[in-house]
């Protein structure tokens, strides 16, 4: 495995200076502006999953509404997600951008640990398993929130009411109570409800709730999962 | 209430802890401190059977020198903050970059990256923290310098300090990485600058000849500990080798362990093959590319239907033994007479790379058997999904009789906790590692639940039949301390005590607390 030395270190240390962010007035646990800056849309990270066509499809209706037509697409395949040098080059070519993405859960780990090292924000990230590409009964979900993103488990338990959704939110926060429920709650496929609430944080226009609590006795499942996934935004610094 | 921070370190208030941050500012600069959520959330993925806010960190603060991580321990003095120091930070399956226990503040010391010596006649070098293994590798193939590294298998992105101090292995003859590690610098908690072994004579050029130095060796205490920080570490490394020959030899039973190891064992010690060999079981060599979910879906541990389909239609043995020769084309002639002979008469299928040279399995092995960079490992993640991985990694005897009964334990207890048996023994001079991957479903209460319980299971029984483990997750540490008895534990925390009276150094670290 050849690799270029200052483009390998290049990569490594990317998060030189990260993006000034926002702090409006109501969150204290250090808040991002949202993560797509105006007038840009968002990358896509699609490496050909069975839920690319709810996801994305979700995404685009969303980015659609905000009036963004078609957004580009992040020049990574799935054979690039366990290549290294691959992957830090695909970092390196959205240096201040967000990213949205899918990706197959077995390549989660090689891409958390490279977003740790170029320091990219993640605003929010999910885990998510499910039986098949057209079982929305059976699936189960864990997603880990920031200020950015908080509460976006419950809307994807009530659009998925079969699912089991826990939430990780990370920090403690005072957030505002929604006082009425929100008129877009998504449903459908878990992949659809992932890929628009996930889309709504990267372009601003979630408005975080206070995260989902914990269920207690959670019941044994006896449907086993076959297929995982991580799903997530990212803001990658400039 | 609401506090401006992830976590809070146990004891520290948020003003102290703001006044800290501020200091760490003023030290590092504003980009080098990092306390928003979005940037910390990577730190905090970890692959543990237990609540992600266990292992939170509070903030992560990256210097670049020794001078800065000084002046960082004096703050963290003043304060009482501890920091949890990372290298890369890949200590994947043992808790990855998050603290042992919720609060630290992760010391990354990635931007320490400088390769500061590779001497090629002496066949050593002299690295920082951030250095990784691919970095390394790259600086020695672009001055055609004829040495190898040895690696673990996440070889690329993890790095030599890192995986050395945590006494990692890898798969060449030098895969015992602290036995080929040679001097290091380490900060104290106190600030002050310690070189071990010959590093502390003023102008010294034997630092990275010779370990032991003058009166108490000092290396050891700071591995798998948090007695000090580390920031160069000495490394020895292989000439090139004229010649290498690796080859698998390949056993259709579950009990054909006992008769490998026997096979093996003289050879090893012998050194006629001299590096760490690999005997992995077939769910670990399949499961790099195949999912489990193609051949069982059952809720229980896979069954030995399922699994002799796999063997079949991969043609895969139940035991894949990965070894190598190395030397000049005529020493590997002599050895490898010796070594197919004996194997031979083991029943073992012996297979070089004329037979299954183009085998990506293969491939992996041998590039890992050389000291070559290779992610295919993975591919384990993939067997089971859902991004839960820990490591139970027991010692035995290099017996057979001891091999096979540990394999039988593990696959029991495996097998009540619906799990299964991925793994394999690395085999040392007199003692194997017996490395077993408890891969499990993180969005599954119920294989959480069962994870961690099957974790204690084992770790009690193999604890009970006299194994230690020789390295254990954050999750365990405490767990895993106890089981060497409170003797040990008194000297680590009367060492603790003596070296970092406010536990700034973290705390938890195989289970060491002031």
């Amino acid at each position: 495995m050849s690799l270029g030395r200052r483009d390998f270190l290049k990569g490594l240390v990317a998060c030189g200076t990260l993006a000034v962010m926002q702090r409006p007035a109501w969150a204290s646990v250090g808040v991002m502006s949202p993560a797509v800056r105006p007038g840009e849309s968002p990358l896509l990270l699609r490496t050909g999953t069975l839920v690319d066509q709810e996801f994305f499809g979700a995404v685009q209706a969303v980015l659609g509404s905000v009036g963004v037509a078609a957004a580009e697409r992040l020049q990574l395949d799935r054979s690039d997600l366990a290549r290294p040098q691959n992957l830090q080059r695909g970092l390196q070519s959205a240096r201040g951008r967000c990213v949205v993405g899918v990706i197959e859960g077995a390549h989660a780990p090689l891409l958390f640990e490279l977003l740790r090292s170029a320091g990219v924000a993640v605003p929010c990230a999910g885990e998510h398993s499910d039986a098949g590409p057209i079982a929305d009964g059976a699936s189960r979900h864990r997603l880990l929130t920031t200020p950015a993103s908080y509460g976006i488990a419950a809307l994807l338990q009530r659009g998925v009411p079969a699912a089991l959704v826990e939430e990780h939110a990370l920090g403690v926060a005072t957030v505002p109570v929604p006082t009425t429920v929100p008129r877009d709650q998504p449903t459908g496929h878990w992949a659809a409800v992932t890929g628009h609430l996930l889309a709504r944080v990267a372009v601003g226009t979630w408005k975080p709730s206070p995260p989902l609590a914990r269920r207690p006795g959670l019941p044994p499942t006896d449907d086993q999962p076959t297929r995982h996934y991580a799903s997530f935004v990212l803001q990658l610094p400039a | 209430m609401s506090s401006p921070y992830l976590a809070l370190p146990q004891g520290v208030s948020a003003e102290q802890f703001g006044r800290a941050i501020a200091e760490f500012r003023t030290i590092l600069g504003e980009e080098h401190v990092i306390t928003d959520a979005a940037v910390l959330a990577p730190y905090t993925k970890i692959m543990l059977p237990v609540a992600d806010a266990q292992h939170a960190p509070s903030a992560a603060i990256l210097p670049q020198d020794v001078e800065q991580i000084q002046r960082i321990v004096a703050v963290c003095n003043r304060y009482r903050v501890p920091v949890w120091p990372i290298s890369t930070g890949r200590n994947l399956g043992y808790g990855s970059a998050a603290p042992a226990t919720p609060g630290q503040v992760v010391l990354d010391l990635r931007r320490m990256n400088r390769i500061l010596e590779v001497d090629p006649e002496l066949c050593t070098a002299l690295v920082e923290p951030g250095v990784t293994y691919q970095q390394l590798y790259d600086y020695i193939q672009e001055r055609n310098l004829p040495l190898w590294l040895s690696c673990p298998a996440p070889s690329a992105i993890a790095g030599p300090l890192g995986n050395t101090v945590d006494r990692g292995v890898g798969y060449t003859p030098y895969g015992e990485h602290f036995l080929f590690s040679c001097g290091m610098e380490v900060v104290l908690a106190d600030g002050q600058v310690l070189r071990t072994g010959m590093g502390s004579i003023p102008n010294s050029n034997t630092w990275q000849v010779f370990k032991w130095g003058y009166g108490p060796s000092l290396d050891g205490i700071f591995t798998q500990s948090n007695y000090g920080i580390v920031t160069k570490l000495g490394m020895w490394l292989m000439p090139a080798p004229p010649a290498y020959k690796p080859f698998v030899v390949r056993y259709p039973q579950r009990t054909d362990i006992e008769r490998i190891v026997e096979t093996i064992r003289p050879l090893r010690i012998a050194m006629i093959i001299p590096n760490a060999v690999v005997i992995a079981g077939v769910l670990w060599e399949a499961g790099v590319f195949v999912r489990r979910s193609d051949y069982y879906q059952g809720a229980g541990q896979i069954d030995e239907a399922a699994v002799a389909r796999i063997m079949k239609e991969h043609d895969l043995g139940y035991w894949n033994v990965y070894a190598a020769l190395y030397g000049t084309p005529e020493q590997i002639e002599v050895n490898w007479k010796i070594v197919e002979g004996a194997f031979k008469a083991s029943g073992g299928e012996i297979l070089t790379e004329n037979e299954v040279g183009h085998s990506p399995v293969f491939r992996y092995r041998a590039d890992l058997m050389r000291g070559n960079m290779n992610l295919q490992e993975f591919g384990l993640y993939n067997w089971r999904g859902g991004g839960g991985s820990l490591w139970f990694a027991p010692v035995s005897q290099s017996r057979g009789s001891e091999t096979l009964k540990q394999m039988e334990m593990a696959q029991r207890i495996l097998k009540k906790h619906g799990l299964d048996y991925v793994g394999e023994f690395i085999v040392g001079w007199r003692d194997m590692h017996h490395i077993i991957d408890v891969l499990f479903d993180r969005t599954d209460p119920v294989q959480m639940q069962s994870a961690y319980a099957c974790f204690d299971e084992l770790l009690a029984e193999f604890t009970a039949a006299g194994y230690g483990n020789y390295r254990t997750n954050t999750a365990f540490m405490d767990k895993v301390a106890n089981t060497y008895g409170p003797v040990k534990r008194d000297v680590d925390r009367r060492l603790k005590r003596a070296l970092d009276p406010n536990g700034i150094i973290a705390p938890g670290k195989s289970g060491i607390h002031i």
